[in-house]
């Protein structure tokens, strides 16, 4: 033991000799329950709340107190748990998922990016290349003409400087010195109009992330084989329409494993920042969501694939919960030891009465819910992804839109 | 940290009243406005003791009260029988529950059965009935204060029946006390000893209340640092680190009295350090300054 060592083990010995049990209460007359309660519950204000650490700090009854309080309340995980009433700003600025932020930014540039530059092009022009980057990664097996990409790098591009705000990795840009074409491609404003309006169906949220993720994964592709200066460029097709590009799409080969990994990475990236910031969330999101219940008597997790779990001994162990719904479940709220609500992906919203069985009740509108705000069995609000918020009186029988 | 009911300044309008009521769905136990008024402004008085508070600190506050567990435990306190049969399905096992971490299991039932007659209101004065209930605010959640209320109360029987052990009969048995002469075979042990005592003091009276508090729960309570986290309202990992963080301050603040007040020399430091861990009766209780009486 290193004499460094030697002294950290004297001074816990010390105090473990000066700071024997209080026999005596401290200054002052001890805390009402209500008060001590509210203390472990840390609902007193900053000033109340230091007043009592004086109290306690002296008070051999009220830290033993406290120790048997303690043993009633729910763990508090290391990490800091994002309340059940947040919205997905709030959850992707969360330390474990602040890594988004930056690919979200990065990705919602490039999205804009792509979906402006019809506006940029001439009317009508279509090139090639730019129909290529459409496209997705290629069938390693198949073979395409080559002609048409060399004409591509000789054009002056004007949105040379546009390409490089778009975000694009520095490992792009120094490998790609031909510049990307305007696209004249109805594609590119179709996805920018999906991904920007609100999710109301899965199926809208698939449409919005496809061609996203086509775009990105394509760039990658088409950059790669940019590159290659010695190959022969393929003929340009002479429309520029979806079904140009699959059959373009299915005709471009693949050099290198690495680049289709990337591609797909990219695609894989792509998808998830095209569509709803909440399934981002979730479907990024290794951890699940917390819901504590006022007294701490009852915890449940909530989470991805509509997995519901519930602890009854302050987080120890989990008991799994049928909730009987596969959606991404991300937020809950529980006003009582036996009653939570739940809400998630595409208008899902879910109460046990019982604490055990969970019934999913019904919600006008297919949008995510992305927070849930409960008083009791009957009483709710929630938030929609899109900030509206929508109330229950009975249960969550009906529901009406709350006025801002 | 008693307060003396004062509602005098507890100006809550009707208005008011009527909206928190519903928000506490109050109807559900056909309790009066005059009556979840009147426990409104109980609570209100007793938060700002002593002074009149402002219209927003008002509803700030009354806006962070647990309203509907407020609302029942006013039904309940005034023996609303549907209140009371919610209130015994849902709290009975937390009532339970926290009793049998004071008692063994078999007497878990006895203190918390105990309680129900005081929270029904057998009780009467001046021909009014008097429940514990009365004494809910709403500041946390009832739950929460039943918690509170047993524990309290298994701390005093417990500390009652302490006081009741005989003290030990012989000191015989007991160490000689630091600096007696047969304890002193260094001259400078006893200085030294002393100067441990009041850098130590000093240094854990210097620390902040929250501080201190986790130490005191660490050290005096034998608290887990789980424990400690859920009682304030930490994680483990951060506990931890406090603590340590803590002992690391105490620690230099130890040495620099030691180096730089005391002008002791680091072989003269590590002297002080030997003697107080060898020192079997060490003790800083009177190095620290008793707790001002309120």
């Amino acid at each position: 033991m290193s004499s460094d060592q030697k002294r950290d083990a004297d001074m816990d010995r010390l105090l473990r000799a000066v700071l024997k049990p209080a026999s005596q209460t401290g200054a002052g007359a001890c805390p009402e329950p209500g008060v001590l309660a509210a203390f472990v519950e840390g609902s007193l204000t900053a000033n109340e709340q230091s007043a009592l650490d004086a109290h306690i700090v002296e008070c051999g009854r009220c830290q033993e107190t406290l120790a048997i309080l303690s043993h009633e309340l729910p763990v508090l995980e290391a990490e800091p748990v994002a309340p059940a009433e947040t919205g997905w700003f709030t959850w992707v600025t969360r330390p474990r998922l602040r890594w988004l932020v930056p690919i979200s930014a990065a990705a919602t540039v490039a999205v804009v990016f792509f979906a402006t530059r019809p506006l940029i092009a001439p009317e009508g022009e279509v090139p090639g290349g730019e129909v290529m980057r459409m496209t997705q990664a290629p069938a390693p097996s198949a073979v395409v003409p080559q002609t048409g990409l060399d004409e591509l790098r000789e054009k002056p591009d004007a949105a040379t400087e546009k390409t490089e705000l778009a975000g694009v990795p520095e490992r792009e840009r120094t490998t790609s010195s031909p510049t990307v074409q305007p696209s004249g491609a109805t594609g590119a404003r179709g996805s920018l109009a999906d991904a920007q309006a609100p999710a109301t169906e899965p199926a809208r949220d698939r449409r919005a992330a496809e061609p996203a993720a086509e775009m990105m994964a394509a760039r990658v592709a088409s950059e790669e084989k940019r590159a290659q200066a010695t190959a022969p460029a393929p003929a340009p097709p002479t429309v520029g329409g979806q079904a140009a590009v699959a059959q373009q799409a299915a005709n471009v080969p693949v050099q290198e494993d690495a680049v289709r990994k990337e591609a797909a990475a990219e695609k894989d990236r792509a998808a998830r920042v095209a569509g709803a910031p909440a399934k981002l969330v979730r479907s990024l999101e290794a951890g699940p969501v917390t819901v504590r219940e006022p007294g701490g008597a009852a915890l449940w997790r909530v989470g991805a694939g509509g997995r519901v779990s519930r602890s009854v001994d302050g987080g120890v162990s989990w008991q799994p919960q049928a909730s009987g719904v596969t959606a991404d479940l991300l937020a809950g709220s529980a006003p009582s030891p036996t009653v939570c609500w739940v809400v998630g992906m595409s208008g899902t919203v879910l109460l046990t009465t019982d604490g055990q069985r969970w019934q999913r009740r019904p919600f006008p509108d297919n949008v995510d819910l992305v927070a849930v705000m409960a008083t009791d069995v009957r009483s709710a609000t929630v938030v929609t992804r899109d900030g509206r918020r929508f109330e229950t009186p009975d249960g969550g029988r009906t529901w009406s839109l709350k006025q801002p | 940290m008693a307060t003396k009911p004062d509602d005098r300044h507890a100006a809550v309008d009707d208005a008011l009243v009527a909206q928190l009521a519903r928000q506490a769905r109050a109807e559900r136990w056909d309790l009066s406005a005059d009556d979840f008024g009147a426990a409104l402004r109980r609570s209100v008085g007793h938060r700002f003791t002593g002074r009149p508070p402002t219209p927003a600190e008002v509803d700030q506050y009354l806006q962070s009260l647990h309203l509907e567990d407020l609302a029942l435990a006013c039904a309940c306190a005034r023996g609303h029988e549907s209140a009371w049969v919610h209130f015994m399905r849902e709290y009975r096992p937390v009532l339970l529950r926290i009793a049998s971490r004071g008692q063994q299991a078999d007497r878990a039932r006895d203190v918390a059965d105990s309680l129900y007659g005081e929270l029904y209101g057998l009780d009467e004065r001046d021909g009014t009935r008097r429940s514990l209930l009365d004494y809910f605010h709403g500041r946390s959640s009832l739950a929460g204060w039943l918690r509170a209320v047993v524990a309290q109360r298994l701390v005093d029987r417990a500390r009652a029946a302490r006081r009741l052990e005989p003290l030990p009969e012989d000191d015989a048995s007991m160490p000689a006390a630091p600096g007696s002469p047969e304890s002193e075979p260094d001259p400078d042990r006893r200085r030294y000893l002393e100067l441990v005592r009041r850098a130590l003091g000093e240094a854990i009276t210097g620390l902040e209340p929250r501080d201190r508090l986790r130490l005191s729960l660490y050290y005096a309570q034998d608290m887990t640092l789980a424990r400690i986290g859920r009682a304030l309202g930490e994680s483990e990992a951060t506990a931890s680190r406090k603590l340590e963080r803590t002992r690391s301050a105490i620690r230099t603040a130890v040495e620099r009295r030691l180096r730089e007040t005391d002008r002791l020399t680091d072989a003269q430091v590590e002297l002080c350090f030997e003697h107080a861990r060898t020192d079997p009766a060490f003790d800083l209780a009177r190095a620290l300054p008793p707790p001002e009486r309120g």
